[in-house]
């Protein structure tokens, strides 16, 4: 138990130190990569902002020495007759982005731009003229993302009742979906409704009731 | 005077008991016996006695508003008659006297007074007509029940002279506004003790009470998924899902049996109907159509449901038998306007009501008997009224409407009277169900 602790103890104090010496700046970074045997790689300072143009600190060139004869090894002294030291630039491993993720994610926030809420007439599911050259657009740029789920809400405003609004918005999105897939989009469809539950506005006047009277799309972040 | 201890309706001369069920094939027909037939009961109630401090608890205001709102009772205006209250004491012969000879032989006074921790309430019934005491109660709690004790003195009262339950008991269930989301709530019928019941953040609505008063069944949406029906355990805070079908599942209603909910389901590509058996597990279609059958609500005997269907165009309210079969329209397009949904039938099966909507385009009640001979809209003016719900005794309806402004719970007498509003906190309620007493 006392020798436990006494372990304990040493390896916090171990860690502290580590800790410290890893926050008292560049050349003792390399002190403690060396110590510790590991592959502690110092940040590179390359900061762009503020540090543009600034040379590299001593310490800096000095750790970059190769091993055995200088270079990555410890100082040598300055000397009269000096020796060639190697110095290398140390290797960093950088987090791999994910460039077909990147491409994915912002092809899809370009097709999400092209989608449109398509609006609908006063108790009607049938698409209007303009809700079918909308989603004629819109099916353009689900084509460029057809391997990505589409969702479909459709909504109401609050001048049917609570219930039958929920079927009358899940037919607007049925109908949406139905039209999107006879111009042939690939994508996989979802639909929902939400009735009058989720208004974007809730004045009692047309201006407010035409714009709840839709079907919205949304392309779903594929995880 | 007849007395009060007699046999309880015929003693008073007054009838209450109000449905009588003729059944005729698969149409189950009602006559409604009581309308325009009701004659109140005078009651004087006299003032509490009062060993503590309530709070703004006051059993008497309580007591007498339930007794008004239960539509059985005249409660007198004692000072009206000249009687003054006498604080902290029953009321003495000569009070007794002068509200028995002005015609309020019901009398009933109450006392309330604490021990050791609890509160206890009192209440008496006398008859002055044979100068006795017909009954009395003694209800025990905790301080913060005095408004329930109230509520079910106010019950056995009711139930005393008419052999009914009484609906003072009763609790509404109701959808609001909680930080952008909707969460379900369960209130008093008269609006007090508002409780949250869900904590979701998201979509609840829709709830139905089973009828032992122990659960509520209710739609939910979980993000970027169907929304499902679940059940709340109110006294163990379990939920489970009922019914998790592809698609949308919505408007359960439980049966008057509390064995099966019936519901509506879009995993045929429409809105059907179905019935599931409380465990979740059987399940039974009822329509096949097309168009969008939606919202069952049951009649009282369980035989019968009424839905709503836009299979003639637009939404009208039909029926039908609880399997689904004489499936009949009840309004007609031509007759009861284009829009009628949402019906709600009555527990003592003599009406339905149903949201209608008027020539301006707003949301209304209408009431229609079962049979189609009576119809009549229940609410007017310039707001939207929704989501009936009826109370127990068929003599309320519970709605929602935007009479002042915001979304609010409502009440109204099934006679257009009493309109009471019973939600203000300044967010949106909603979606009101009615528990039974």
């Amino acid at each position: 138990m006392m020798i436990g602790t006494g372990k304990s103890l040493y390896w916090i104090g171990l860690a502290g130190l580590v800790g410290m010496l890893a926050m008292g700046g560049c050349s003792k970074k390399s002190v403690v990569a060396t110590t510790s045997g590991t592959e502690v790689a110092p940040p590179k300072v390359e900061s762009g902002a503020g540090g543009g143009g600034m040379t590299q600190p001593r310490d800096t060139q000095a750790k970059a020495g190769a091993g055995g004869s200088g270079g990555d090894g410890p100082l040598q002294g300055l000397s009269q007759s000096p020796k060639d030291e190697a110095v290398k630039g140390s290797p960093m491993m950088v987090a791999k982005a994910d460039q077909v993720e990147i491409d994915a994610r912002k092809a899809r926030e370009a097709a999400q731009k092209q989608l449109a809420d398509i609006y609908f007439a006063f108790d009607k599911w049938v698409l209007t003229t303009e809700g079918k050259k909308n989603l004629t657009q819109s099916a353009d740029a689900l084509k460029q993302v057809s391997n990505v789920k589409l969702l479909i809400e459709g909504h109401c405003d609050e001048r049917g009742s609570r219930e039958y609004n929920l079927v009358l918005g899940e037919k607007r999105a049925k109908e949406t979906e139905r039209f999107l897939l006879g111009l042939g989009i690939r994508n996989p469809v979802a639909v929902t409704s939400y009735g009058k539950e989720r208004p974007v506005c809730t004045e009692r006047e047309e201006s407010c009731y035409w714009k709840n009277r839709r079907a919205h799309l949304i392309l779903e972040d594929v995880k | 005077m007849p007395s009060l201890s007699g046999p309880r309706l015929a003693a008073v001369g007054f009838v209450i008991s109000a449905a009588f069920v003729v059944s005729s094939g698969a149409v189950e027909v009602f006559i409604d016996a009581t309308r325009g037939a009701i004659q109140k009961i005078p009651i004087a109630v006299f003032p509490f006695q009062e060993g503590l401090s309530l709070n703004g608890q006051a059993p008497l205001e309580v007591l007498k508003a339930d007794l008004r709102r239960s539509l059985l009772f005249d409660v007198a205006d004692l000072e009206k008659l000249g009687i003054k209250a006498i604080a902290n004491s029953a009321p003495d012969d000569e009070s007794r006297r002068r509200a028995g000879e002005a015609g309020w032989a019901v009398q009933v006074w109450g006392a309330i007074q604490p021990r050791g921790e609890d509160t206890v309430m009192e209440g008496t019934l006398y008859d002055y007509n044979r100068k006795e005491e017909v009954g009395s109660k003694r209800y025990v709690g905790s301080p913060d029940v005095v408004r329930q004790m109230a509520h079910r003195f106010a019950d056995e009262l009711a139930f005393h002279f008419t052999g009914e339950q009484g609906i003072a008991r009763s609790r509404i269930a109701y959808v609001s506004e909680k930080a952008g989301g909707k969460e379900l709530f369960v209130m008093d019928y008269d609006g007090y003790n508002p409780r949250q019941v869900t904590f979701d953040a998201f979509l609840n609505l829709a709830p139905s009470w089973s009828p032992d008063k122990q659960r509520l069944a209710f739609v939910t949406y979980g993000a970027g998924k169907d929304p499902q029906i679940h059940e709340l355990d109110l006294a163990t805070g379990r939920r489970r899902a009922i019914v998790a079908l592809p698609g949308l599942n919505i408007t359960p209603e439980w049966a008057p049996s509390g064995e099966e909910l019936a519901f509506t389901t879009t995993q045929d590509g429409n809105a059907e109907i179905y019935k599931v058996d409380k465990a979740g597990k059987r399940f039974e279609r009822l329509t096949n159509h097309g168009a969008a059958d939606l919202a069952p609500t049951w009649s009282p005997t369980g035989r019968e449901i009424a839905f709503t269907s836009d299979r003639g165009g637009t939404p009208q309210i039909y029926l039908m038998s609880a399997d689904g079969t004489a499936l009949r329209p009840l309004t007609y397009k031509d007759r009861h306007g284009t829009y009628n949904t949402a019906a709600a039938w009555s527990p003592k099966g003599n009406w339905i009501a149903y949201v209608c909507r008027d020539d301006r385009r707003l949301l209304k009640l209408c009431v229609i008997s079962p049979d189609g001979q009576q119809w009549r809209q229940l609410t007017t003016g310039s707001s939207n009224d929704e989501s009936p719900s009826w109370s127990a005794d068929g003599r309320h309806v519970a709605f929602s409407s935007t009479r002042n402004g915001k979304r609010d719970i409502y009440m109204i007498n099934v006679d257009g009277t009493g309109l009471e509003r019973l939600t203000a906190n300044g967010t949106f309620n909603d979606d009101p169900a009615w528990s039974l007493p």
